[in-house]
């Protein structure tokens, strides 16, 4: 045995002092009565004199040394070794989403911090505790701590998360922690079934109670042929994990409180049986589908689709002098609210009235064959060959190239429109790489597509921040970007009247594509799981985006320097997302639902740290002085009983 | 000392108690007791046979003109008796947390009223150490009674007393009334003699043992050293537990029985009387169920 703080120690002077005390002081009450008289006569009387009050006071005096003693011993903190008893240990803890389920009260996760605080709670002092934590992703929490308090503090600090992670890297990490110290003592704490188990004991925490969960939650919108109308078929499975089960679907519509439709099926366990309810409307704000039978995990109970709003209409400005393909275009492809000018008039009114911040303003401006003097702000800018160079575009105007004799394609007459074209430029389309190009020539089989005649097209010097999606001999014939007012920018280098383009089906794909991509859907789906990755489009004039989870939990802001914006989805249920456009707030919500592999706790086969455990284990010790604060407890009890025996005769 | 509260009401109601005594009255003539001999009051008691010398003025003449024999007709006798207040003036009957000393005097006071209410003389001594003083004697009269009841505020109550050697040099009277004992008797037997002494004197006798509440039913606990507050040599020091308790409780009763058995003995009177009692009770309940007053 040692001691902590052997200083405590000159507490035990406090004894000789104490004993030096009673000595001297006197504990009787002297006081003057009428007559002693009563009091000697009582003598006789007094029959049986119990052996404890003779001691009562040397039992009051050992009582207050044992006392004295605790105290000192309590400062002096005594440690006593246990040889080969301190261990290492490391936890795996399982914070996946189906650790939120709940049995009797708390979920898994609470009873899995319980068992590992338990563990560290019944270890010997002197072990050493590391903590590898299943999560949004996986890492080590502490390690080499052999602080009780310390650890107990930091698994407190945990939180459940959403994810479906599986356990492989943090065996690995398990097995880094063993092939540096062999008798490390490895546990896996989890609702999960495994089959063999190599140098790691599982804790099953799943206990028992039913779970259902709503799986293959999609819609179909049709029309019908008659009417015409819009009618959505919605589709999903039900499925019961642990027994039969009678569950009622319940189909909830534009947030409404009651159900538009309700259904009652038998599911036989394991089994998904498919339910499908029809809704007639041509559009919806949610629709969702949620077992009404209570069980363990609700969270998997309920799935929901939003409204992704991509029908918005964007206010389009068409200034051309003769806007025939274009307005066609327009019209066809895109969702608009389409004004057209000619150049005259917006040179003369609309861009006078728009210096003085008079002006109308626009989701997209398109100008054909014209440049304007300046670029508007806060909308995406189509330029269709442009012939001078305009301010902060991006690109410069070099010189306009007519066809090369040399390049004489026989088109036929029905290709070209009934137009003789003799001489033309074939323009290829780029091959899409990642990011932008792939996004824009979606649709385009650019391996087999028809190459574009080109009669004369404008030649620019381009920046880098652009695109190219067409070209001729290296020469950017349309390409896109953001200019330098921070505007997407979409520029074709040719008149549409000079190509066969307009002829080609890939004209109109890409032209949608350009739509899309200048006035895109700000999300392109709003059904996902917890632990994907959301993709928020990041619109013209977008100046904010801010989304919150479900638990109202922070999110760090969306950057909206990017076309797309990107966060993880680290919670199921229903986040909302509030973007800012123009100085206007459009709200959206997005569902993210529980994994199907975390309702479930499957087997997950067999997991191992391979090697040899050791039996060596390091000294350790046993400091607990709470033994010693329960004897003093019981020695200031005794004595103050003692005190009242004395003085109350509490008997 | 601060004056003794004679209150009016309940002096009203004492008025109406009478003293009852044993022994054959002998006082003088005048009084309010009724003697076991024939005297010369207005209440008829008998008819003997006339007794040459008798006087003739008592013959009835009724009944020898009825009986044709003479009758003479007897009445009762009345006389005034001497009621003797002891009152105990050690220290013991006046200090720590009782107040003894003020109740032994509302006591004599009252006892005193109801004497002289009943036309009887009063005397009240005080004895300190082995001397007995008077205080008032011969106290006749309401008038003299409301003149005179001041002097029990004089008392100092100081020093030790012993009962027997104070009371036998003096005279008691005999066979004259009523004498009255106010004592704490915390004391082996100097009280014996005194009481012998009056029975001697064919004196009816009244003994009050007044103790404190906190002499009766002692609050103190744990470890206490006790001084005599006559004798400051004199100590007890215990730790008081139950068992000392107890035996002090059967100490106190049997200081108590012996007194009142030794009383018997001599057909005295015995009272205990707490100085917390109210006056009322010590003369409505107890003494008239021992017998003193009625």
């Amino acid at each position: 045995m040692s001691f902590a703080y052997p200083l405590g120690l000159l507490g035990l002077l406090g004894i000789p002092v104490l004993i030096l005390i009673y000595i001297i002081k006197s504990k009787y009450t002297e006081q003057i009565i009428p007559s002693t008289y009563l009091w000697e006569l009582s003598e006789k009387f007094l029959k049986r004199k119990r052996p404890i009050s003779k001691v009562a006071g040397i039992i009051s005096l050992i009582l207050q040394i044992l006392i004295v003693l605790a105290i000192s011993l309590i400062i002096a903190h005594p440690v006593f070794t246990l040889p080969n008893s301190a261990r290492d240990y490391c936890f795996i803890l399982d914070g996946t989403g189906s650790m939120r389920a709940e049995a009797g009260g708390s979920t898994r996760f609470d009873r899995a911090k319980s068992e590992i605080k338990s563990l560290i709670g019944s270890s010997h002092g002197g072990s050493n505790y590391a903590l590898v934590f299943i999560g949004d992703t996986t890492y080590s929490v502490f390690e080499g701590i052999n602080n009780k308090d310390a650890a107990n503090a930091l698994i407190d600090g945990l939180d459940c998360t959403w994810s479906s992670t599986d356990c492989v890297e943090a065996v690995e990490m398990a097995q880094k922690y063993f092939d540096d110290m062999p008798s490390t003592t490895i546990y896996l704490v989890t609702d999960k079934a495994y089959g063999e188990t190599e140098n790691i004991t599982v804790i099953d925490v799943s206990g028992s109670g039913e779970n259902y969960a709503v799986t293959d939650y999609s819609y179909v919108k049709k029309f019908d042929a008659l009417s015409g109308a819009a009618v959505y078929s919605v589709t999903g499975s039900l499925i019961s994990y642990n027994s039969d089960a009678v569950l009622t679907a319940e189909f909830y519509v534009d947030g409404g409180e009651q159900p538009h439709d309700t259904r009652t099926v038998s599911v036989k366990k394991l089994e998904k049986t498919e339910i499908e309810f029809i809704y007639q409307a041509q559009d919806f704000s949610s629709m969702e589908l949620r077992i009404k039978n209570a069980d363990g995990f609700m969270q998997d109970n309920s799935a929901i689709f939003y409204e992704t709003k991509a029908g918005d209409t964007l206010p389009t400005l068409l200034v051309s002098d003769s806007p025939f393909y274009l307005r066609s275009m327009l019209t066809a492809v895109c969702n608009t609210e389409l004004k057209v000018m000619t150049t005259e008039y917006f040179e003369q009114e609309y861009f006078v009235a728009y210096k003085k911040g008079e002006a109308e303003l626009y989701g997209l401006y398109v100008f054909d064959c014209y440049a304007p003097a300046e670029l508007p702000k806060g909308g995406t800018v189509w330029l269709f060959n442009p012939t001078q160079s305009i301010p902060k575009s991006g690109f410069s105007f070099q010189t306009v190239v007519d066809a090369d004799e040399d390049k004489n394609l026989d088109m036929g007459g029905s290709d070209t429109g009934g137009q003789d074209v003799k001489y033309f430029y074939e323009a290829e389309y780029e091959k899409p790489a990642a990011g932008l190009s792939e996004m824009l020539l979606k649709d385009i089989n650019v391996q087999t597509a028809k190459k574009v005649a080109v009669k004369k097209y404008s030649k620019y010097a381009v920046s880098s921040n652009f695109t190219t999606l067409l070209s001729y001999n290296k020469n950017p014939l349309i390409f896109a970007g953001t200019n330098e007012n921070n505007d997407k920018q979409v520029v074709v280098s040719f008149a549409i009247s000079d190509s066969n383009y307009a002829l080609d089906l890939n004209y109109l794909i890409l032209m949608r594509n350009l739509f899309n991509y200048s006035s895109p859907a700000v999300l392109d789906k709003t059904m996902y799981t917890a632990g994907d990755t959301l993709s928020v489009n990041v619109l013209s004039g977008c100046t904010a985006m801010v989304l919150r989870a479900p638990s109202g939990k922070p999110v760090p802001p969306l950057s909206t320097a990017s076309a797309v914006a990107q966060t993880q989805l680290t919670e199921a249920g229903t986040y909302t997302l509030t973007v800012t456009i123009n100085g206007e707030e459009r709200v959206y919500s997005l569902f993210a639902g529980v994994a199907e592999s975390e309702s479930y706790s499957v087997a997950t086969g067999n997991i191992a740290v391979s090697g040899t455990p050791s039996n060596e284990y390091s000294d350790g010790y046993y400091d607990d002085i709470l033994i010693y604060l329960i004897i003093l407890a019981v020695f200031f009890m005794a004595d103050w009983g003692v005190y009242c025996y004395e003085q109350y005769q509490l008997r | 000392m601060s004056l003794p509260i004679i209150n009016e009401a309940f002096l009203q109601r004492v008025e109406r108690l009478q003293t009852l005594l044993k022994n054959n009255i002998a006082g003088l003539f005048g009084g309010n007791h009724q003697s076991k001999s024939f005297g010369s009051s207005c209440e008829f008691a008998d008819y003997r046979n006339y007794i040459p010398g008798d006087d003739i003025t008592k013959i009835d003449w009724n009944a020898y003109a009825r009986f044709e024999t003479l009758y003479l007709k007897l009445y009762l006798d009345e006389r005034q008796l001497h009621t003797r207040i002891y009152i105990d003036v050690s220290r013991s009957m006046d200090y720590g947390k009782g107040k003894k000393g003020a109740r032994a005097i509302e006591l004599a006071a009252t006892l005193a009223y109801l004497s002289v209410c009943e036309l009887d003389r009063v005397s009240v001594y005080t004895i300190r150490e082995s001397e007995v003083t008077t205080l008032i004697d011969g106290m006749v009269g309401k008038d003299r009674f409301y003149n005179e009841i001041g002097k029990l505020n004089d008392i100092v109550f100081d020093g030790d007393c012993f009962i027997s050697e104070g009371m036998l040099p003096t005279k008691v009277g005999y066979g004259d009334g009523l004498s009255i004992i106010i004592s704490d008797f915390l004391t082996d037997n100097d009280y014996e003699r005194a009481i012998d002494y009056l029975a001697e004197k064919k004196r009816d006798l009244l003994c009050i043992q007044l103790l404190s509440e906190e002499e009766v039913n002692p609050s103190a606990r744990g470890k206490n050293h006790f001084y005599d507050s006559e004798h400051p040599e004199r100590y007890y020091r215990r730790n008081i537990n139950r068992d000392i308790l107890n035996a002090y409780r059967e100490a106190v009763q049997f200081v108590q029985n012996r007194i009142r058995s030794y009383c018997n003995a001599r057909e005295a009177s015995f009272l205990l009387v707490s100085d917390e009692k109210p006056m009322e009770q010590i003369f409505f309940e107890y003494l008239t169920q021992t017998g003193v007053l009625k």
